[in-house]
């Protein structure tokens, strides 16, 4: 098998001075679903913050594309995070949030938009200021950034809270295309979503402390 | 680092009945000074700059708290850290916005209220370019205190305790200047020094309050 994509190994973290992850290893390949499940407090978003360098942590190795990196921000630019806040511009209109999200990578290309806001809905919204749309639709807007960034990995944390059948529907098929073509994905939720013909792995992450 | 500057004065220009209110509390106190003390011109000309500087150096203060406030809690400031565009390039965006929309519109109303003030017509230059130079100073030394009590709630006593003692400096040479102008001699020394303050604190606000909001993204 290929290098992994992401490679850390004896990972502790905290969240409120409680360490919640504890001497973990995880490796992540090209092409591979990753799915974190585990109850309230289990630590999954502390996991995927400290993965993406948002959080203080600590690990005996961490390697990204088969090089040692010092700094999870070192390969910040080449992954995306969607996590619980929108990072959604209240003041902004759809067609100017989604080119502000644009604007975030050089890379990204915004060519696609008009069958973009189609895919997601939103046709029709783009003047619309995001203050003024749903949380699902404010979820959708978030997510549209996948579409149009050139990121090797999202790390997508609840990403289909709020979202409506036929929203998740168009994410699990966006999340296949990416695998396919060669992405990974590491995601967390509690809703059963099923990712047919990829390649998925499942990890269960448990309350630190309560089974002692 | 162009588009961040045009995405930041777009939502500064859209919050703008926000932040009139720093502006409308500068018009305020400037206003009062004529009507508690009488429009005396040989009472209130003396005072002028130094009401002018203090109005404006309060004003600022007041709009702080909201720099980094809302971007920090709907997680746009982690999006920012994140991508690919420096983020003190960022944050350098995000500071001229506010004074774009906080400062400048103080320099650009302080004549007018220099005439409520009976300021003399030779300070009148010196009293522009000194708020021009000072007010900017004013935003980036306020970025960084705002950038460090960001995750702190109601952190806007522990800004002023923070952030005024800096202000100092910029009062003291942005007021005298107008008032030495008054009496006939140019001001260069104190106008060289607010546009070498200005020059520092464009180089390393950005940098210190890019760091300090990331240590706060990293705590939270």
């Amino acid at each position: 098998m290929a290098d992994p994509l992401l490679n850390i190994a004896g990972l502790n973290c905290e969240r409120g001075g409680d360490p919640v992850v504890v001497n973990m290893s995880l490796q992540l390949h090209p092409g591979e679903i990753l799915h974190l499940a585990g109850p309230n407090g289990a630590g999954k978003t502390t996991l995927m913050r400290a993965l993406c360098g948002l959080l203080y942590a600590d690990y005996s190795r961490l390697e990204w594309n088969g090089m040692q990196v010092s700094s999870a921000l070192e390969y910040a630019d080449e992954l995306l995070y969607i996590g619980h806040r929108s990072s959604v511009r209240d003041r902004l209109t759809v067609h100017e949030n989604l080119q502000w999200l644009a604007s975030l990578n050089p890379a990204a290309s915004l060519e696609l938009l008009p069958d973009l806001l189609q895919q997601i809905k939103l046709a029709g919204y783009e003047d619309e200021l995001a203050s003024s749309l749903s949380a699902g639709q404010k979820r959708r807007v978030a997510l549209a950034r996948l579409q149009f960034s050139p990121a090797l990995l999202w790390v997508l944390d609840e990403p289909f809270a709020s979202l409506d059948v036929e929203g998740v529907e168009l994410l699990q098929q966006w999340i296949t295309r990416f695998v396919n073509e060669g992405g990974s994905v590491l995601y967390s939720t509690h809703q059963r979503v099923d990712f047919p013909g990829c390649h998925y792995r499942r990890i269960d992450m448990q309350v630190q402390g309560e089974a002692a | 680092m162009l588009a961040a500057l045009q995405t930041e004065l777009l939502l500064a220009f859209r919050k703008r009945s926000e932040l009139a209110n720093p502006v409308v509390f500068f018009i305020i106190v400037c206003a009062l000074f004529p009507l508690a003390l009488g429009s005396r011109a040989e009472l209130l000309s003396p005072l002028a700059s130094g009401a002018i500087w203090v109005a404006a150096l309060l004003a600022t203060l007041m709009s702080l708290d909201q720099m980094f406030r809302e971007d920090f809690d709907q997680g746009v400031l982690e999006q920012m850290e994140l991508s690919a565009v420096p983020f003190y390039q960022q944050v350098a965006a995000k500071i001229f916005a506010h004074w774009v929309m906080t400062g400048l519109p103080l320099v650009l109303l302080s004549p007018l209220l220099a005439l409520m003030l009976f300021m003399p017509a030779e300070s009148y230059p010196v009293l522009l370019v000194s708020l021009l130079l000072g007010t900017p100073v004013l935003s980036l030394i306020g970025a960084v205190g705002a950038s460090l009590t960001v995750s702190v709630r109601r952190g806007s006593v522990v800004l002023s305790l923070l952030v005024v003692p800096l202000y100092i400096p910029v009062l003291i040479f942005g007021s005298t200047a107008p008032q030495m102008a008054a009496e006939g001699i140019l001001p260069l020394g104190q106008l060289l020094w607010l546009a070498a303050m200005l020059v520092l604190f464009a180089t390393l606000a950005p940098l210190a309050a890019a760091y300090a909001l990331r240590v706060n993204m990293l705590g939270s």
